[in-house]
């Protein structure tokens, strides 16, 4: 392990520990870990991919926050785990349960706390990159994850790519938010990965009702042409007009003469 | 006492010439004579920054930097270059680089001019008023003439002296600005008499003004509540690796390399960096000391606007040295600027007070030079640039497991040390390297403590450039010397520090069980 990733490993540690499987006051976490990965497209679709570390055996059934709007598409795969039937007894990935939408999972009697489990979708029209579009050509996203579930959630991950061809410019906003002087590491991080850059946010314990967001603004990789041909130019005109000053004492005549010969 | 070398300055403008200060104002800008080597810095200077600026911004983005962080890093080069070359005055590069910080959306727009409403920028106006109080009254001159009367016999013992006054100061005053604008008024004074100042700098100038930048700075490591940041490690070092360092162990470690630092210091500046000349050993002054001495007689006994001013500038400090006793004394505590504030508004106010607002020297050109120096460490820190620069500065190192101690001790105090050259808050150096430390020394099985209290010692090192820390800006107001002098005694001083450390790691520390045995 390169002392870069144990430092990271360690700074990632650190505002989770303790470690997920440990008791949280509402009782033991029944998820350990949940990750949201969201690769927007410019079309303005997104893939979702949902990875699930249970932190309890099956058999049984567990209502997963999924908060997202529309969705299509779900797969699942990992462990003995399947999407739960619903009320016709018909697999059903969604749920409204209290007028909650759940990501509804039926855990097999093979399933086991420490199985992960991988959930894909997609997210039609996730973004309007019109209406996110700002000053500076960037792109204002932003997710805001509610854990509406009855679980606690030992870590949550939030990640959000950009599409090819496009760069994060800036963390917008997080929730948890930095606070340098009590935890010396960002909860979220940037990042490139298969040639697409992503920035990522960890949120530990997130018990029922607790939210994390993450902001960022999105830009088009490459620069424009403009500050190169200004800085040429303003570098030779330089050059050029104050081709003097290696030779010119210019302030000599406006100072008087040095009262100890300077040096 | 012999008479002593007059220069044309004082016979131009006789004694009283030397020691008025109202001639000097800090607001207004006098161009320095530049030498050849600076003329050709200015020329090369700006298409240096330019090209560094575009090599950055169009490099391909690394992995784990933000696009705003690659831009505040090019435009943070191309205003460092600037600084340090001056191809346009310092504070022009400050506005250039807010500028460029917002035109490529580096940093909002807001939070760029929100920084000359920032606590650090106040507090130098503030201390201006002080000193111009100061300055009006002759208290000033009182001071700095019974301070050459006792010490002046030679330029060395004066610079010794000055650099004993900042050890003392900073045992009790924690904010830096507010000793170095304390002394400030003083400093001229002393310059003055030396034939140093803004029109024709010297030397003894030089060796006065950084050396004092380097005394306020440095000797802040000298003492636990030296500075803020200093708090700010020790917290981190409790916190993260569950260690607590008491008043007395951070003393007996960083005292004596403060001590020996500040010796080096006064030795090689005057003899080596910026040697005296021997007309720049003795006051300028015609008459010598006597005539000196005869002056401070001749101000007689104090007066009333200086009794005042004493009493106003008294309170100041009195609420600067028990800053930690305000919570029990008033139930709330009164900063180091809200102190200035206090002794700013009873020194302006009609009547009571000593000044108008048009005697109040100002230097607004340096609040911009700060402000833009501050603009661009706070987009560095706030858009992760700083630390992602950290963070490859270690990842290039290679260090691994299996490296001993001694050789990650090394590179951790010099890596420290010479990142200060880069900052523009000690705060925000503390708020990246030493977790980043401590980290080390956890992944790589060291005690925490043996690598992060030596590398919390190099906190308050910072005088290599005006930008570095708010007392530089103020010495630097002065005009005494240049950007590029500033580097040339910082760098070599940071050398000295960072081997006076790695001495006592193997030494001193190893001693005290700081280090391992």
């Amino acid at each position: 392990m390169s002392l870069r990733t144990a430092v990271l490993a360690l700074f990632l540690l650190l505002p989770i520990a303790p470690a997920p499987a440990a008791a949280s006051p509402a009782g033991v976490d029944t998820v350990a870990f949940l990750e949201q990965r969201v690769s927007l497209s410019v079309g303005g679709d997104a893939g979702l991919t949902v990875t699930v570390v249970l932190a309890a055996d099956g058999p049984g059934e567990a209502l997963l926050p999924f908060g997202l709007g529309p969705a299509d598409s779900f797969t699942v795969a990992g462990g003995d785990v399947a999407f739960a039937p619903d009320a016709d007894g018909v697999p059903a990935p969604l749920r409204l349960a209290s007028r909650r939408r759940m990501l509804a999972l039926g855990l097999g009697p093979a399933a086991a706390a420490g199985d992960t489990v991988v959930v894909r979708c997609r997210l039609p029209e996730f973004v309007d990159w019109d209406d996110a579009g700002g000053q500076f050509g960037a792109y204002d996203v932003a997710w805001t994850f509610l854990n509406d579930s009855d679980l606690s959630i030992g870590v949550y991950r939030l990640v959000l790519v950009v599409p090819q061809g496009y760069g994060v410019r800036r963390v917008t906003g997080t929730e948890p938010a930095y606070k340098p002087k009590s935890s010396p590491v960002p909860p979220y991080a940037v990042g490139r990965e298969g040639g697409r850059g992503f920035a990522s946010l960890a949120a530990a314990h997130l018990r029922p009702g607790g939210r994390a967001r993450l902001g960022i603004q999105a830009e088009r990789a490459g620069r424009g042409p403009v500050p190169l041909v200004a800085g040429v130019l303003v570098t030779l005109l330089y050059l050029w007009f104050f081709r003097d000053v290696p030779a010119t004492r210019r302030a000599a005549a406006a100072a008087p003469p040095r009262a100890n010969g300077g040096r | 006492m012999a008479e002593t070398a007059t220069s044309p300055a004082a016979k131009d403008n006789g004694i009283d010439g030397l020691l008025d200060l109202t001639r000097h104002r800090l607001s207004q800008i006098a161009e320095r004579t530049p030498t050849a080597s600076e003329r050709w810095m200015r020329y090369l200077g700006l298409p240096l920054g330019i090209l560094a600026f575009l090599g950055l911004y169009y490099m391909p983005a690394p992995a784990g930097l933000t696009g705003a962080g690659q831009v505040v890093i090019a435009c943070f080069a191309l205003a460092f270059i600037w600084w340090v070359t001056e191809p346009i005055p310092t504070h022009l590069t400050s506005l250039v680089l807010m500028a460029l910080l917002v035109f490529f959306n580096g940093y909002g727009e807001e939070d760029v001019l929100n920084v000359l409403g920032n606590s650090v920028i106040w507090l130098n106006v503030l201390a201006f008023i002080l000193a111009s109080m100061l300055v009006k009254t002759n208290l000033a001159r009182r001071m700095a003439l019974a301070l050459i009367v006792r010490w002046g016999h030679s330029a060395s013992q004066i610079l010794l002296a000055f650099f004993v006054l900042n050890l003392v100061l900073a045992a009790f005053i924690p904010a830096t600005a507010a000793r170095a604008a304390m002394l400030l008024p003083i400093l001229m004074v002393v310059a003055s008499i030396y034939g140093a100042s803004r029109e024709r700098p010297n030397n003894f100038g030089r060796n006065l003004f950084l050396q004092n930048v380097q005394g306020v700075d440095f000797c802040s490591s000298a003492y636990m509540t030296g500075s803020n940041a200093n708090i700010i490690a020790l917290a981190f070092i409790l916190s993260m690796a569950g260690e607590r360092v008491y008043y007395t162990d951070w003393l007996f470690a960083s005292l004596p390399v403060v001590v020996i630092a500040m010796l080096v210091s006064w030795f090689i500046g005057p003899r080596i960096i910026f040697r005296l000349r021997p007309e720049q050993k003795q006051p300028v002054v015609s008459g010598g000391l006597e005539r000196l001495q005869e002056k401070l007689r001749e101000m007689g006994p104090v007066s009333a606007p200086e009794k005042k001013a004493m009493a106003i500038f008294g309170l100041v400090i009195v609420l600067w040295v028990t800053d930690q006793l305000h919570m029990r004394m008033f139930g709330f505590e009164v900063t180091a600027v809200m102190a200035a504030f206090v002794g700013a508004v009873i020194a302006l106010a009609p009547r009571v007070g000593l000044l108008k607002w048009s005697e109040a020297d100002i230097p607004w050109h340096l609040m911009l030079f700060s402000s833009g120096a501050y603009a661009g460490g706070l987009a560095l820190n706030d858009t992760g640039a700083a630390r992602w620069l950290v963070g490859s500065l270690f990842e290039r190192m290679n260090i691994g497991p299996g490296v001993g101690f001694w050789p990650v001790y090394c590179v951790v105090i010099a890596a420290n040390m010479f990142a200060h050259i880069f900052f523009t808050s000690k705060t925000m150096r503390t708020l990246i390297f030493i977790p980043f430390v401590i980290a080390i020394a956890q992944t790589l099985g060291f005690h925490p403590l043996a690598l992060a209290l030596p590398a919390a010692f190099t906190i308050d090192w910072v005088f290599t450039l005006p930008i570095n820390a708010k007392p530089n800006v103020i010495q630097y107001s002065t005009g005494q010397y240049s950007v590029l002098d500033s580097l040339k005694y910082g760098l070599v001083m940071t050398a000295v520090g960072t081997l006076l450390l790695i001495a006592a790691g193997f030494t001193w520390f190893r001693l005290l069980g700081i280090t391992p045995g």
